[in-house]
């Protein structure tokens, strides 16, 4: 099978979860039918999922993309509102294949892990969990802003509901409130900025490949900015994560808003906001470095007086996020693939430990316990040997050298981003391994769920996979982030050849 | 394929075996602890034949691990083997396979797999090639240990800070060591650039190890049972070690001994604070943390195989010196303490052996190991030069409190009346064999290397021997008589800080112990700064906490001027 003949593949990618959603709608009535045809119908879109990557076209073949866009491959044309836009492309690409492949994964478990919150409201989340998975994918296949602000808009909403339709005897509201306003902010900027840039460009299309070539106003940048940092989440607008994700929550909306939202932010802004931001690229890049290393330290500096553990996790995950708009905001293949790369690792164990610790009651405890809290941190924390660390090494690797060439001097007084990340990273092991003496000496009262037990396993599987093969996902990623970043007005390539061409496995260069 | 040819290969097989040991699905205790022997036994085999094999040193070709866009070739994660790390693999082995025979039949099944885990983490850490590999190992290593102390009730913020220095400075180094330096650390020379990477690995290894001012790192493992202390704490010096010479054959050391000498500080303050403290399983630990800067500063300055030598020896003495002063502790009970030492040797006899055999291991008395590497050490001094005195005078930091935890609790007329019952102070007799051995092939094991190497010159030889005389009697005579109690001594609670005082046996040398109480408080307070540093962390973090916790319109405010700052302070 050629891979670029299959364009079917995405429409189902798209297609299967939504139908999967009806479907769950009608067999409501069946909980048994529903569940093992939602299982089933989960696990075919992994598969279908891994059909898009085995004929994913790696090192990508120069297709019909010009200028600094992603290569799209298998595109298809949608014709949605075609009587105001011409056909919608969806395709995929480098930056949103490994996307495309933790939302088939999260849903499934996502599916499981519904399980543990009751069979009250299951059919609504069943249909809540695909409805999720259909419309992220729209948005994360989608070359069309205003499609994707569409899609963006119907995640936030839908996923708001999951998170709403947790168990009884909590308190949902705040939750999913806490969600839902910075969701539909970021939903709105993006269609503001796909309205504010299609005016700008005579009104012909939204499509950021018809868009790239024009001048893109000021304004649409701020708002496709703000897009991402309310994804990621910085501080002081970090609050959906903090809250979202705790006390209230059905454990479903908490592993898809833990292991997507981010990703989703990410992703979207890689291959829609970054090429169009070029003129301002400069102030963007500065924006997001300085505040990405401030939220870090202050995000690890909370995170470690706070006596709940969730809490912990939860500012822990605001640190983390930091780490990830500096790397954004270096400006470097190796930076900004590595945040990327983080990004993309850090979604499974963050959604899997955030359920984990939503779950693990007061006076519950013990040494089992306590040994999956301490790998799920390390796999969390990205450390050496867990695949977040194939991104954070590169984000630290090419930051400094980024941050050198803007200041235009080895050492610059804003190389402080880079020692913020790495201070963070390693201090941040420590603030969520510190409660691991707690936990250990509770009595166990309680079992694991085992779909909270699947959960971690596959996290860490995944995690250790990836930590010692990044190669094959880091493939992906670096030929359209060096597209993308190929007409950044930033003077990286006069200033970054020499180092380039460092051989960095030299074994005489490592004690 | 040829020995040689598989010497690469040998201890990845040592890993893979460990890690078998530590995996095994039986869950009955007795035929697990058959498999775990066996499998250990294998290891040990497997390093020994490795070591054989192992001439010279050669590297694995492993397979692409990670890489950084733009920055050449990916890095690999492969094995580089020399005869120093051979013979470390074989004593974490040697260590593992005395921890399976001491582990008692209560010891659980995760207790003992993150045990053996943490060994293979740290065979991993002596004979991974990349830093960064090592670093991986070591995290994993540093979270087994963490959960090994979790076995009891203890505050481990001292310990998760320590540690994370120690990773901290080992990636902040292969960060450097991959060329970030140029940028963050300006325009410096391939040679600052191995010091800066030579620097920040010496730091994780004391870090890691318990080194002072990170010595109260250790103090959670005090109170665990002797063999799973003596292994955490051997395999995180084995640890320590392996990074270190790996430094040492990294650069040129030759007449680096003025770097070696630095490292007698914290050799000095960790000495001072064991000599100056009553509580036995206490002035243990900081005389293990004496050990360690001790043998740095002796891998500084002495060719590598032979310091390998002396990692060993006090990585393999451990476990006989733990158990001793498990026994002491508990036939004395509550009245454990310096002031109570002395008269066990007789009620005691086999506790009085393994601690006499590890403390002499140490001490480095005629024929041990390390005594002839003292000689080896002043062979390359000329004599009466300030030099000559300074080496002559370093082993003491490591000699005296060897020499006062190994015998004072043994000297003098004997004691029966006071003892516990004699089923909790006895030690099954495999147990007894098995650290005998260990200690007695920690303590030679240098004296081996040296004889393959070459013998010191006989001034040199005996001074050593003069030196070790000397303070054996100062010991013995120090330690015979025993004092009456003082309540002053556990009255205050700054004294409590560093434990109870030094106990000495006559009214003469009160001045000396009032005196030695108050330095060891003085250089105690040294290792409060981490502590501080994290108060002052907590600090800011309540600060901010509070800020957050406002209405949404602080959010809000906040976010503009905090845009408005960033982009207004670049126009």
């Amino acid at each position: 099978m050629s891979g670029l003949d299959t364009p079917a593949l995405v429409i189902a990618v798209i297609g299967l979860p939504a139908v999967a959603a009806l479907l769950t709608l009608l067999t409501s009535a069946w909980p048994t039918v529903r569940r093992w045809m939602g299982v089933l119908l989960a696990l075919g879109q992994v598969v279908l999922v891994l059909g898009v990557v085995s004929v994913f076209d790696t090192p990508p073949s120069e297709r019909a993309a010009a200028g600094p866009l992603t290569i799209a491959q298998l595109e298809t044309a949608l014709p949605w509102m075609s009587t105001v836009e011409p056909p919608t492309r969806l395709a995929v690409d480098g930056l949103n294949l490994y996307a495309l492949l933790l939302l088939s994964v999260i849903s499934l478990l996502a599916l499981l892990t519904d399980l543990v919150d009751g069979p009250s409201r299951a059919g609504l989340r069943q249909t809540g969990i695909f409805g999720v998975s259909a419309a992220a994918a729209g948005f994360l296949l989608s070359r069309d802003l205003v499609l994707a602000a569409a899609c963006h808009g119907t995640t936030a909403l839908v996923l708001a509901l999951v998170i709403h339709m947790g168990a009884d005897a909590r308190p949902r509201r705040p939750a999913a409130l806490s969600f839902l306003v910075p969701g539909l902010l970021a939903s709105g900027c993006l269609w503001m900025a796909a309205i504010w840039c299609r005016s700008a460009s005579d009104g012909l299309s939204a499509s950021v490949d018809a868009l790239v070539i024009n001048v893109i106003p000021s304004g649409a940048v701020v708002l496709l900015t703000l897009f991402l940092i309310l994804h990621l989440p910085l501080v002081p607008l970090h609050r959906w994560q903090t809250h979202s994700c705790g006390e209230g929550a059905a454990y479903s909306g908490i592993l898809l808003t833990g292991g997507l939202w981010t990703i989703l932010g990410v992703s979207g802004w890689l291959r829609l906001g970054l090429p169009l931001s070029v003129d301002l690229f400069d102030d963007v890049a500065a924006l997001l470095r300085i505040w990405g290393g401030l939220s870090a330290l202050i995000a690890v500096a909370v995170a470690a007086i706070q006596r709940d553990l969730g809490d912990r996790l939860r500012w822990a995950c605001v640190g983390l996020a930091g780490l990830v708009a500096v790397g954004l905001g270096s400006v470097d293949l190796a930076a900004t693939s590595g945040a990327l790369l983080l990004c993309a690792a850090l979604g499974l164990p963050r959604a899997s430990t955030l359920c984990l610790v939503c779950w693990l009651p007061a006076e519950t405890g013990g040494r089992g316990l306590a040994l999956w809290w301490g790998v799920s941190v390390l796999a969390l924390t990205a450390v050496a040997g867990f695949g977040g660390f194939a991104g954070l090494l590169p984000l630290l690797t090419g930051g400094s050298h980024a941050i050198g060439s803007v200041v235009g001097s080895p050492v610059g007084p804003t190389a402080w981003p880079v020692w913020a990340c790495l201070l963070a990273s390693v201090a941040l092991v420590g603030v969520l391994l510190a409660p691991v003496s707690g936990i250990a000496h509770r009595e166990q009262t309680t079992t694991m769920p085992w779909p909270l037990r699947l959960g971690l396993i596959v996290a860490v599987g995944v995690a250790l996979a990836t930590g010692w093969q990044p190669a094959p996902v880091a493939d992906w990623v670096v030929s359209d982030v060096k597209r993308i970043l190929a007409d950044a007005p930033l003077p990286t390539e006069a200033t970054h050849q020499p180092m380039d061409e460092q051989p960095v496995d030299d074994p005489e260069d490592a004690p | 394929m040829t020995l040689t040819q598989m010497g690469p290969l040998l201890p990845i097989g040592v890993c893979a075996t460990t890690l078998l040991a530590a995996l095994v699905p039986v869950s009955a205790d007795g035929p697990r602890r058959v498999i775990q022997s066996i499998l250990l036994g294998a290891a040990l085999v497997g390093s020994a034949a490795g070591y054989v094999a192992t001439s010279g040193t050669l590297s694995s070709s492993g397979f692409g691990w990670l890489t950084i866009p733009g920055r050449g070739s990916a890095i690999l994660a492969n094995v580089y083997i020399g005869p120093e790390s051979a013979l470390l693999i074989g004593a974490i082995a040697l260590l593992t396979l005395v921890t399976r025979v001491a582990l008692p039949p209560a010891t659980t099944r995760l207790d003992a797999g993150m045990l053996f885990g943490a060994s293979t983490a740290a065979h991993v850490v002596v004979v991974g090639n990349h830093l960064l590999l090592r670093l991986a190992a070591l995290e994993w290593l540093l979270l087994s240990v963490l959960l090994l102390v979790l076995q009891r009730r203890a505050s481990i913020l001292g310990l998760l800070v320590a540690h994370r220095i120690a990773a901290g400075a080992l990636l902040l180094a292969a960060l450097i060591a991959g060329g970030w330096q140029v940028r963050l650390f300006g325009e410096v020379t391939g040679t600052d650039s191995v010091t800066w990477v030579a620097g920040l690995v010496l730091l994780a290894a004391l870090a890691l190890s318990g080194g002072f001012p990170f010595h109260r790192s250790l103090l959670p493992i005090v109170s665990l049972p002797a063999a799973v202390r003596a292994h955490i704490s051997g395999l995180l010096l084995l640890a320590a070690g392996g990074l270190v010479l790996r430094v040492v054959e990294m650069g040129d050391w030759t007449g680096s001994s003025t770097v070696g000498f630095g490292f007698i500080l914290p050799a000095l303050a960790a000495a001072i604070l064991s000599l100056a403290s009553t509580d036995l399983r206490r002035a243990q630990l900081w005389a293990w943390s004496s050990q360690l800067a001790f043998a740095v500063a002796l891998t500084l300055s002495t060719p590598a195989v032979i310091a390998a030598g002396v990692w060993v020896c006090l990585a393999l003495v451990r476990p006989a010196a733990a158990w001793a002063v498990d026994v002491v502790d508990a036939a004395l009970g509550d009245t454990a303490d310096a002031n109570r030492w002395g008269g066990l040797a007789a009620s005691l006899p086999v506790a009085c052996w393994m601690s006499v055999l590890a403390a002499v291991g140490v001490a480095g008395l005629p024929p041990w190991g390390l005594f002839i590497l003292h000689g080896h050490l002043l062979a390359t001094q000329p004599p009466a030069t300030p030099e000559f005195a300074m080496l002559a005078l370093l082993p003491a930091l490591v000699v005296v409190p060897a020499l006062r935890l190994g015998l004072w609790p043994f000297l003098g007329s004997p004691r029966h009346s006071v003892l516990a019952p004699q089923e909790q102070t006895a030690v099954p007799s495999p147990v007894v064999a098995t650290v005998i051995f260990s200690a007695v092939i920690g303590g030679l094991w240098p004296l081996t290397l040296l004889l393959t190497q070459h013998l010191p010159s006989t001034p040199a030889l005996g001074t050593v021997a003069a030196l070790g005389l000397v303070l054996l009697l100062v010991t013995g005579w120090v330690g015979r008589r025993r004092p009456d109690v003082d309540p002053e001594l556990s009255a205050s609670p700054l004294r409590q800080f560093v434990g109870d005082g030094l106990a000495l046996s006559n009214r003469r040398f009160r001045g000396v112990t009032g005196g030695l109480r108050q330095l060891a408080w003085l250089v105690d307070i040294v290792s409060l700064v981490p502590g501080v540093l994290v108060l002052v962390c907590r600090g800011v973090g309540w600060g901010v906490t509070w800020v957050e916790s406002r209405p949404l319109w602080w959010a809000v405010l906040t976010t503009v001027a905090m845009v408005a700052a960033i982009l207004g302070g670049r126009l």
